[in-house]
């Protein structure tokens, strides 16, 4: 999990784009997914994914992500499938539920949708330092920066609490705790456990991140900015790459 | 008891080994130390120990016990683990509650539940604290109270990963005690610990652990002046080891204070230099 | 550069006072090890230099702290943050940036420190604590000592003429706790820097400190040279905090009528000592015992 949002440093074409321009990417990305129902359109956006993710030099990485995407995407496929009984029967996978070309269409689509939109969005934290993102949110979109931090380290520590997580269920382990089980009831008893020292532990941390903070003179008047974000002829390029992608998906359909 | 055969570790294929051919044999009573920088393997080798990671290649056989094709909640009843941090296990809203936990996990009856409940409290002395809320509590009583969530699956292994890191001196002894105390009534402890002291007070044996490989093993008072075993896993030993190491064979079985005064008042006396 | 003049303090929720009638004063370039079993109050004693009480925990408030000639209830933090820099117990939830050069700038993009400047200021702080090695790493990727001491950088960068460190070694292994007692007695000794740490490790402190303040129940109940207050080693081992083994050792040896000097503070002093009793000495380092407060 972690793994899909954490920045893998480089200096790569995209590395080097303006953060905005990714965010815009992202977006606008997710926005032709979803305009779009052409089964064609959807894959050449996963390819151009791809190309990003090598370019980038992220390939390995977002190797994870699309198996990720492809499970849940595979489960909303079925799930889909057997909910969408009109148009040509092909085969009954059980008694009254029936495989129908109208179902293989809406399924496959749903399943292409949510990987060609989501793993834009992955990629650009893969490629996208979180200060630089913080920058441009403060400056050129005018968040204030209170909330621009907010959103930037509540990113920076899933990984941290993901870890943690991991620790709390080892030690109820260790104590005879069963972790792995298929019922849905057992397993909200089973999570109470974990759930509470993590929060505790959550609690905690921001209490010391929030001093720390304080002794660092956090927001206590106009800040500077170390690092200008520049505007390049790649970052034009890229825009003008968005833009055709999301005519391109409306003129298609 | 426990039985380490070529355990090798490592985390995915691509990843290096954590654990590279460690073969160990720790024997029922035991009170061992295992010793070593931070990332030389010492928390993942506990962890080969009640099934939590399974080896990559070689075996861990705990009680006759095969970790690899043993569940955790079984091994849990034979190896009890206190984990650094209390707060990762605590949860529950009164002490007795979370001292249950275990038992309720590995189906113990709930009269002998409650009877082993008071009694190991009463081990620990957290008689008066039973019906408070674990949160409420001082750091050493909320490791006191982990420890005794764990004691009361009487296994007869305990493992502990630093159980003195972040405390007082004095919170930190009396860990210590019940620990040795246990010992005398024949628990094996396996123990990981930075705090040189701590080491050579209290346990029999020591094993240095560095990038993955059993670097030292042997009697603590023997492994503890091996400073440049020591050196090279990033340890110092205890100040008077040091101390006596600079004397040469002066002070060979010194490990405390007590010996080393011992040792330089007859040295003064025999050596008849002026008093 | 610190004073305290009878202060004492009370957490909102408690009726007890964490700290109690507290004079303390604290001179430019001392390196202090503050000691004491759990819940004497020396994390409290730290949060009141750095501002944290009262601006970010409230409570019943006596006295007056003096920090650089700033009265600490009338500063603000962000003010105070350009006089003392703090460093806590957990790494973790202090760093705030994916790179080692982006914490550092963290702490001076808040003070609006011009952009020109920040470099500068950036390769300041990764000389004084030694990591210039760092600069371009990820913070996830380093060692639990190594993260203490981009901490320290961190705060170092703000041009503290205090550091304040609470626990700071608590969770590093002996290689890194010796990093950062290493650090720091670098910024002290070359750098001028006053710095005031809170540690279990009584040797270390022993090792690297040249004042060791006692504390027990809310008050400072020892203050003086580290020599001194280990004359008083029984007390310290009384009071539940330990105290180095060599001192142990040589009270045994006073006990004998072996030694009738003072008290080593590390392995390399012990030693000197056995030598001289070996050799049929007694007395080394006379120094004026400090009476008990």
């Amino acid at each position: 999990m972690k793994q899909m949002l954490e920045y893998v440093h480089g200096n790569s074409v995209i590395h080097r784009l303006n953060p905005l321009t990714k965010l815009l990417f992202a977006i606008a990305a997710c926005v032709a997914c979803f305009v779009s129902s052409s089964h064609l359109f959807l894959l050449g956006m996963l390819l151009l994914t791809v190309v990003i993710a090598g370019a980038g030099g992220v390939l390995g990485r977002a190797a994870g992500v699309y198996k990720a995407l492809f499970i849940l995407g595979f489960f909303l496929m079925l799930f889909q499938l057997l909910f969408t009984p009109q148009g040509r029967v092909y085969f009954y996978i059980l008694p009254g539920v029936p495989v129908t070309d109208d179902g293989l269409h809406f399924s496959t689509l749903l399943m292409l949708r949510m990987m060609a939109a989501l793993s834009p969005l992955s990629l650009m934290l893969m490629l996208t330092p979180m200060n630089e993102l913080l920058t441009a949110m403060t400056h050129s979109l005018k968040v204030p920066y209170r909330y621009a931090f907010a959103v930037v380290t509540a990113l920076r520590f899933i990984p941290a609490f993901s870890q943690e997580m991991d620790q709390i269920m080892q030690a109820q382990r260790s104590r005879g705790h069963e972790t792995d089980t298929r019922n849905p009831f057992k397993k909200v008893r089973v999570v109470i456990p974990m759930c509470i020292p993590l929060l505790i532990s959550s609690v905690r941390k921001v209490e010391t991140m929030a001093i720390s903070l304080e002794t660092r003179g956090f927001c206590t008047g106009p800040r500077s900015y170390r690092k200008k974000l520049g505007f390049t002829l790649f970052d034009l390029l890229a825009i003008i790459l968005i833009m055709a992608v999301l005519s391109l998906s409306v003129i298609i359909g | 008891m426990i039985s380490i055969r070529n355990l090798c570790y490592r985390y995915n294929k691509k990843a290096p080994l954590v654990l590279d051919n460690i073969s160990l044999e720790i024997g029922r009573g035991e009170f061992v130390a295992i010793i070593g920088q931070n990332g030389a393997g010492k928390t993942t080798l506990l962890k080969q120990l009640n099934g939590l990671l399974k080896p990559t290649s070689g075996s861990v056989t705990i009680n006759g016990l095969d970790t690899a094709t043993t569940r955790t909640s079984v091994l849990a009843r034979h190896i009890g683990f206190l984990f650094q941090n209390p707060d990762h296990q605590i949860f529950c809203s009164t002490v007795y509650d979370e001292i249950r936990f275990g038992l309720t996990n590995t189906g113990c009856r709930p009269e002998q539940a409650d009877e082993r409940i008071r009694r190991i409290s009463g081990l620990l002395g957290l008689d008066g604290i039973l019906t408070r809320n674990p949160f409420t509590l001082s750091k050493g009583e909320r490791q006191r109270v982990a420890l005794a969530s764990v004691l009361a699956l009487e296994t007869d292994i305990l493992v502990l990963d630093e159980p003195t890191t972040g405390q007082d001196y004095r919170e930190c002894v009396e860990i210590m005690e019940i620990v040795k105390d246990l010992n005398r009534q024949g628990k094996t402890i396996i123990m990981v610990s930075h705090d040189m002291e701590v080491v050579v007070d209290y346990c029999k044996r020591t094993i240095v652990l560095h990038n993955g490989r059993v670097l030292e093993d042997d009697d603590t008072g023997i492994v503890l002046r091996k400073s440049e075993s020591l050196g090279l896993a990033g340890l110092e030993p205890p100040q008077i080891i040091q101390l006596a190491l600079r004397f040469g064979p002066l002070f060979r079985d010194v490990t405390s204070p007590e010996d080393m005064a011992r040792a330089i008042i007859s040295c003064t006396v025999t050596g008849g230099a002026r008093v | 550069m610190i004073r305290f003049n009878d202060v004492s303090f009370a957490y909102e929720d408690s009726a007890d006072f964490a700290v109690r009638n507290i004079n303390l004063h604290i001179d430019r370039g001392e390196f202090v090890g503050i000691i004491g079993p759990s819940g004497a109050g020396k994390s409290t004693l730290l949060s009141m230099i750095n501002g944290v009480i009262p601006h970010f925990y409230k409570g019943d408030y006596y006295g007056e702290v003096l920090v650089c000639g700033k009265d600490t209830v009338e500063s603000t933090c962000g003010e105070l943050s350009r006089h003392v820099g703090s460093v806590f117990q957990d790494p973790e939830a202090q760093i705030v940036s994916t790179v080692v050069e982006d914490e550092i700038a963290f702490g001076l993009e808040n003070l609006n420190i011009p952009a020109g400047e920040i470099e500068a200021r950036i390769d300041e702080a990764l000389r004084m604590t030694g990591i210039e090695h760092l600069r371009h790493e990820s913070t996830a990727s380093l060692s639990g000592g190594q993260k203490q001491r981009v901490t320290i950088a961190a705060a170092v960068a703000l041009r503290p003429e205090i550091l304040v460190l609470d626990e700071p070694t608590s969770q590093l292994d002996p290689a890194g706790s010796r990093q950062v007692f290493r650090t720091l007695k670098r910024l002290n000794r070359e750098h001028g820097i006053t710095i005031l740490i809170v540690e279990q490790k009584v040797m270390l402190l022993s090792e690297f400190c040249s004042r060791l303040m006692v504390m027990d129940r809310g008050q400072i109940i020892m203050d003086g040279t580290t020599r001194q207050v280990l004359e008083h080693n029984d007390r310290l081992l009384e009071l539940g905090t330990n105290c180095p083994r060599v001192v142990t050792l040589t009270k045994l040896l006073k006990d004998a009528s072996l030694w009738s000097g003072g008290y080593p503070v590390d392995v390399n002093e012990a030693e000197t000592v056995v030598r001289k009793i070996l050799e049929g000495a007694n007395d080394q380092y006379p120094e004026p015992v400090l009476p008990l407060q």
